[in-house]
């Protein structure tokens, strides 16, 4: 019974956070299109910033944990970790994923070209790649203990490239904006609010994900077991 | 490892973003490749949503499935 309401306590917490999340990116849209000006050298394609750059820290987030309940579930062996290590490299694909649309969309028009091998560029690229192997891994027939150990390993190894790819754009020369790292010289105050309710934005839209998704693996994981528990007492054969 | 050396004009890379003065003149259209990059970001999230919403219609199935075999074979056995 105990259960029973923590649970339905979770699913009126994640609609009020889905709802939370929605009038937030009707808010944001207002900050991006009718708040922030249009950029003085490159024009409207900037407007893309607003989502790219929360795009690739909601990847961070996804990616890290990934790896960090990856690296539970190797010390624990506790599925619920596993599940929500799946959910993270998904939720950070995802937004890996829009990071590397819509990066060369705007390089179109900055740099003319939509894809240029700067450290920045290639390092997302490898981080997207690692996880990539890691739901393939997932993914592909059943999954058992060893796979799920092995993709576990590889999420953690995933972690190593995150900084890298945060610190390329400050250590190594290359083409990407460095607007609003330390060596960069800020925003405009106006364009600055729509990022700020970007990153508002992104975070509310990971953590909904992350916990949906998780809330799905987890019952993928019960119905697994009583699947096999049922035919273990040969109640399958008959259906 | 070293700090990054000063860079050439050919080598600059934005260090700020300013708004524009007057009217806005583009030479390549930036428009469509905004309007592109927000498209794709709402359909790959709708996308996402479509797909769990469909890995929890599939789930919910296969456990009524499991209930039905569980119930049956529950009942059976109440008989005996």
């Amino acid at each position: 019974m105990n259960a029973i309401m923590q649970a339905s306590a979770q699913t009126k917490a994640l609609w009020a956070l889905t709802a939370a999340t929605i009038a937030q990116l009707v808010h944001t849209l207002y900050a991006i299109f009718v708040v922030a000006p249009v950029e003085k050298q490159m024009g409207i394609v900037q407007k893309i910033f607003y989502f790219h750059v929360p795009s690739a820290y909601a990847m961070y987030i996804g990616f890290t944990v990934c790896a960090v309940c990856s690296g539970i579930y190797l010390a624990t062996r506790n599925d619920k970790w596993d599940a929500i290590a799946v959910a993270g490299a998904e939720i950070g694909m995802l937004f890996c994923a829009i990071v590397l649309i819509t990066g060369p969309l705007w390089a179109r028009k900055a740099w003319g070209t939509f894809w240029v091998w700067d450290p920045r560029l290639t390092t997302t690229l490898l981080a997207g790649m690692v996880f990539f192997a890691y739901l393939v891994l997932r993914n592909v027939g059943d999954t058992g203990q060893v796979e799920r150990r092995f993709a576990a390993g590889l999420g953690v190894v995933g972690l190593l490239d995150l900084p890298v790819i945060h610190y390329s754009v400050l250590r190594w020369r290359g083409t990407h904006p460095t607007v609003i790292t330390a060596k960069g010289g800020g925003l405009h105050p106006d364009m600055k609010i729509a990022l700020v309710n970007g990153f508002v934005l992104f975070t509310l839209l990971s953590i909904v994900l992350i916990w949906t998704r998780t809330r799905a693996e987890r019952q993928r994981h019960a119905l697994q077991a009583l699947e096999l528990d049922a035919a273990e007492r040969g109640l399958l054969e008959e259906s | 490892m070293p700090d990054q050396a000063a860079e050439t004009p050919d080598e600059a890379r934005s260090q700020a973003f300013q708004a524009v003065d007057g009217a806005v003149a583009e030479d390549i259209a930036g428009g469509p490749l905004m309007l592109g990059a927000y498209i794709t970001i709402f359909v790959l999230m709708l996308a996402y949503v479509f797909r769990l919403a469909r890995m929890q219609d599939k789930t919910q199935a296969d456990l009524d499935r499991l209930s039905k075999v569980l119930g049956s074979t529950s009942g059976a056995s109440n008989e005996k």
